[in-house]
């Protein structure tokens, strides 16, 4: 009983001792908001202000700490992703390339606004029409035709590479050979305004024939090129400026800590290794998390059949 | 009573049984399949030369070499006589959007192929359907792969 007496005592200490722990959230003055529509800003004022943008408003139960903490921790990383205060700093394509995030995560995956703050803020819970009318107004961001560029086919842009292309900060090697094997698909961006190729290895593809790629089996690997979007003479859409090569290795035992994947990218025709060091997978993985269930990849894979 | 308990066992593993399109076994672009058949073509040796989409048809297009071939594409592209019996391959989806990411469209319903065989600075164009019937080609048509060709370059 005495221990038990102790032991909510320092319970009692430690929370009221926690409460004094407040580090700051920072609140810049709003000077450059969402110039979107009315409408529009409406519902992300609703819905995702508070972690994203600077005009957070923290209700009671959220100042108590350990839950403070949790809620800082939310905002501050939701404000690094995307922040409505800052929005004269992007550019129209970065814009509409959150914006298309933005959708996709609420629309396609569902996973935002977190279920956690719709628990405690009902009031932020989007509306399906909300949704509708975000969906009508995004969509309406697509730059389409992409702007004729005569001279694209000169500016189209071949990997070139140096003779010696450094590692990724994970240690990955740069894989020249992924231009000789099979494509398993193509995608169009117009979120993004890019045009992709996605190649898998042997692994990869015989078990895409089998019918059984969820999961890929280890030593699978698949490469995603990306070019800019340009249109040609035919007004066809065609490969521009070359963007990045990006692979995705899997090995379940060596890559446990990225979902079984080794992630890395490389960038432009000097094919510069993405990141600074190895976190730069976090960004892979939280991005590819919510395709988990199709073993963390997008596009599903076509299979070229010799039956009939 | 056997039959009762049988019957829910059986339903319940049928229900369960893998098929292309179950995510637990395959993730698949089934309706995209390219159908090959006995067309002439080496795909294990073939290389992209380009992706194209046409946004007035709605169409995707691919635009694959035989690795034999890989000086044509530059002869080609340079304006150069073809090397004989150099193969290309073009691939036509049907576009259609991508379920999993709003903002990007992706091959839909396999339509047809061209294979193009280089002879005697002269080529031949033979489309097939998804059945591998040859189907007949127009001038017109056989200029709009033409174009297609000499605007396609090596990735």
């Amino acid at each position: 009983m005495k221990k038990l007496k102790i032991l909510l005592a320092s319970a009692v200490v430690l929370f009221v001792g926690l409460q004094f722990y407040r580090p700051e959230i920072p609140s810049p003055p709003v000077t450059n908001d969402f110039t979107g529509p009315e409408e529009i800003k409406k519902i992300f004022k609703k819905s995702c202000y508070d972690c994203h943008s600077n005009e957070t408003n923290l209700a009671w139960f959220d100042q108590i700490n350990p839950a403070f903490l949790l809620v800082r921790k939310h905002i501050l990383e939701g404000r690094s992703y995307l922040n409505f205060s800052d929005w004269d700093k992007l550019n129209d394509a970065k814009r509409r390339l959150l914006l298309f995030d933005a959708l996709n995560v609420v629309k396609t995956f569902k996973t935002m606004p977190l279920p956690e703050y719709t628990l405690l803020h009902p009031e932020a819970k989007l509306s399906k029409t909300d949704v509708d009318k975000l969906e009508k107004f995004i969509l309406s961001l697509e730059k389409y035709p992409v702007e004729m560029n005569a001279s694209n086919k000169s500016k189209s842009e071949k990997i070139t590479g140096s003779s010696i292309i450094k590692n990724a900060p994970n240690g990955i090697k740069f894989i020249p050979d992924y231009k000789d094997w099979q494509v398993i698909s193509t995608t169009e961006r117009f979120d993004h305004n890019s045009t992709r190729i996605i190649y898998a290895n042997d692994i990869a593809v015989n078990a895409i024939n089998k019918g059984n790629n969820i999961p890929y089996p280890d030593g699978s690997i698949l490469a995603k090129a990306l070019w800019e979007r340009v249109t040609n003479e035919n007004g066809d859409i065609v490969p521009g400026k070359f963007i990045h090569v990006e692979f995705m290795i899997k090995d379940e035992e060596k890559y446990a800590s990225t979902k079984g994947w080794g992630w890395a990218r490389w960038l432009g025709n000097d094919l510069k290794p993405f990141g600074n060091d190895e976190t730069f997978t976090n960004s892979c993985v939280n991005c590819h998390n919510p395709v988990k269930e199709m073993d963390y990849t997008f596009t599903p894979a076509i299979r070229f059949s010799k039956n009939k | 009573m056997k039959y009762i308990i049988a019957i829910p066992i059986l339903f319940f593993f049928f229900s369960c049984s893998s098929d292309t399109d179950n995510k637990q076994q395959s993730y698949l672009n089934n309706t995209a399949t390219v159908q090959i058949g006995n067309i002439p073509f080496d795909l294990s040796s073939a290389k992209v030369v380009s992706s194209i989409i046409r946004h007035k048809d709605h169409h995707t297009i691919l635009i694959l070499t035989d690795k034999k071939s890989q000086t044509t594409k530059n002869n080609l592209s340079n304006g150069n006589a073809f090397v004989q019996g150099a193969k290309w391959l073009i691939i036509y989806w049907q576009q259609k959007d991508d379920l999993v990411w709003i903002g990007a469209r992706i091959p839909g319903k396999f339509l047809y192929t061209d294979l193009i065989q280089f002879n005697n600075n002269d080529f031949i164009i033979r489309r097939y359907d998804s059945s591998g019937k040859i189907l007949k080609l127009d001038n017109a048509e056989k200029k709009k792969i033409s174009t297609l060709l000499l605007s396609a370059w090596q990735l």
